[in-house]
């Protein structure tokens, strides 16, 4: 067989594979098998170009396999529309599995039909998700509700009712005491009505706040107030309280700054909070009022050397759902109602409070309010 | 890094500079300031070294275009997206994210249509030298950490696509 013969062989053989879309095969050629430079030039270029078919050959192979994480072969002109088609590939899978982890603000423009009906998914996830969060937010706030409702028919029905039923056991008392002309404990049925009366007038005033804050009625006028004289306020209201307790109330005020806040919402959170601290500090306890600016804020601390709270306690105390009255330390009566009214005052005048208690050493309340509008 | 006689504002005031013209102006006009300067360049300082200088110019750019344009307090996926429409808005070209690891460590990304190269003469290498600057920089002040960005395909290299990875610059102790 000539060499050309050869080449023409070789050649038809390689054009063969070609056509049955198959690879083709390496072909060895020998030094005789070429008659001029021509012929071995072209035989380099016929070994160049199988070199590259057989690459993209089995790139595509790979690809047609789904296995996308095949590495594309480089400098071959052969491979650069499925280069361009592996690519819109990768970028597709990535774009799915941010889809799938929740990005729902991913847009698909690969292939018209394909990219309409995954990016319409896309909108109906969004669609589903955005209802979710409403319903959510829907069911939270019927369940805080709820809690609200529950909460004040406990009041209406136990708090309220019971310093009434008091009220007229020991009026009967006194009036059947009055009539048979017996003086003897008309004093101190007098003074326990007046404390009944006290505690009770104090309930409905807390009370009434708090429907008033919940049905939104309220009206909040922010401005700068004189902290210093609702502090002093609050004590002087308190005073008697804390006297009969023999509870000494200590005040410091170390800011000449005021705050930014609504005046009787003040007034109600700090009477709530110094109350409360008189009611949880035993006999000959010591009630410590700071005031104090830090960081461009005007901070109220009330410290009391009473029983404590526990950090599981503090948790639940702000929560309508979860907050219980405690009883003081005289077996002072409550309702769970004062701290969730400070919270929620607090938090309509844009502050936070801060609770650092140890259970057996006292507690710390810190009204933070802000000092510039 | 380096620092640099640059920052945004000395881009000036376009709308006062420009009331007629405004702000846009053609690829061509953009190419030939870059092809120019990358022919003197190559021409004063070699190949290497003219590579060298557009990869940090393009990562001044970068860095200027990640602080006075994108938002960098997004997450990863919400800052690639933001990236992704940026580019878009100034026309710079197609950001496709290939591949991307949950920790940003390997990256890769193509850009289509992109405004140094598609188009070019096929001249088997590869030319977005600003480009693999400009992501380094971008990648470099979005995470505080060291980026090697490198194109590994090009339209000058032949392709469609303009492919880029980035990997984080760990620097094993």
């Amino acid at each position: 067989m000539g060499c050309n013969n050869k080449l023409s062989e070789e050649l038809l053989n390689v054009i063969n594979d070609l056509r049955q879309g198959q690879k083709v095969k390496n072909q060895c050629f020998k030094e005789c098998d070429f008659n001029s430079e021509e012929e071995r030039k072209l035989c380099d270029e016929i070994k160049k170009f199988i070199e590259e078919y057989n690459q993209n050959y089995n790139y595509i192979i790979e690809l047609s396999k789904g296995r996308l994480e095949v590495e594309p072969p480089r400098k071959n002109s052969f491979a650069n529309p499925y280069k361009q088609l592996h690519s819109e590939l990768l970028h597709l899978t990535w774009q799915i599995q941010q889809i799938s982890n929740g990005d729902y603000n991913q847009k698909v423009s690969f292939s018209g039909d394909f990219s309409d009906a995954i990016n319409r998914m896309i909108e109906s996830l969004k669609e589903k998700e955005r209802a979710d969060e409403l319903n959510l937010k829907y069911l939270n706030e019927l369940k805080e509700l709820n809690a609200m409702k529950d909460k004040f028919f406990s009041i209406i029905s136990h708090d309220l009712k019971n310093p009434f039923s008091s009220l007229l056991g020991f009026s009967e008392l006194l009036v059947n005491d009055l009539k048979e002309k017996n003086y003897e404990n008309v004093e101190d049925y007098a003074n326990i009505i007046k404390d009944i009366t006290e505690q009770g007038y104090k309930l409905l005033i807390n009370l009434l706040e708090w429907s008033r804050s919940q049905s939104k009625s309220i009206k909040i006028e922010m401005k700068e107030v004189d902290a210093d004289s609702i502090i002093h306020e609050s004590i002087d209201f308190l005073g008697a309280m804390a006297v009969q307790k023999d509870i000494e109330i200590h005040y410091f005020n170390k800011s000449d700054q005021l705050p930014i806040a609504d005046e009787n919402m003040l007034k109600t959170v700090v009477r709530n909070i110094m109350s409360n601290a008189i009611k949880f500090t035993g006999r000959g306890g010591r009630i410590i009022v700071d005031t104090i600016n830090k960081e461009n804020k005007f901070i109220i601390k009330i410290k009391d050397s009473g029983v404590g709270i526990s950090a599981e306690r503090i948790e639940k105390m702000f929560k309508i759902d979860s907050s219980v009255s405690t009883k003081g330390t005289e077996n002072e009566a409550g309702t769970g109602l004062g701290l969730i009214l400070c919270k929620d005052f607090v938090e309509k005048m844009k502050g936070s409070i801060v609770v650092e208690s140890e259970v057996g050493s006292g507690s710390q309340f810190s009204i933070i309010l802000n000092l510039n509008k | 890094m380096e620092k640099f006689n640059f920052k945004w504002s000395d881009l000036g005031d376009l709308a006062e500079g420009r009331p007629n013209l405004g702000m846009d102006t053609s690829v061509e006009v953009y190419r030939l300031m870059q092809y120019t300067m990358r022919a003197v360049l190559e021409k004063e300082f070699g190949d290497l070294k003219s590579r060298e200088i557009l990869v940090k110019a393009g990562r001044l750019a970068g860095v200027e275009f990640c602080t006075n344009i994108l938002d960098r307090s997004l997450d990863v996926n919400k800052f690639i997206a933001q990236l992704h429409e940026k580019l878009l808005e100034f026309k710079i070209g197609v950001l496709k994210v290939e591949k991307m690891d949950h920790d940003f460590v390997k990256v890769v990304v193509t850009v289509s249509e992109d405004l140094d190269c598609s188009g070019l003469p096929v001249s088997g290498n590869t030319v977005c030298d600003y480009d693999e600057g400009f992501f380094q920089g971008i990648f470099e002040t979005y995470t505080s950490q060291n980026f090697v960005v490198k194109e590994i395909d090009c339209w000058s290299t032949g392709e469609r696509t303009c492919r880029f990875t980035i990997n984080k610059n760990i620097i094993e102790g």
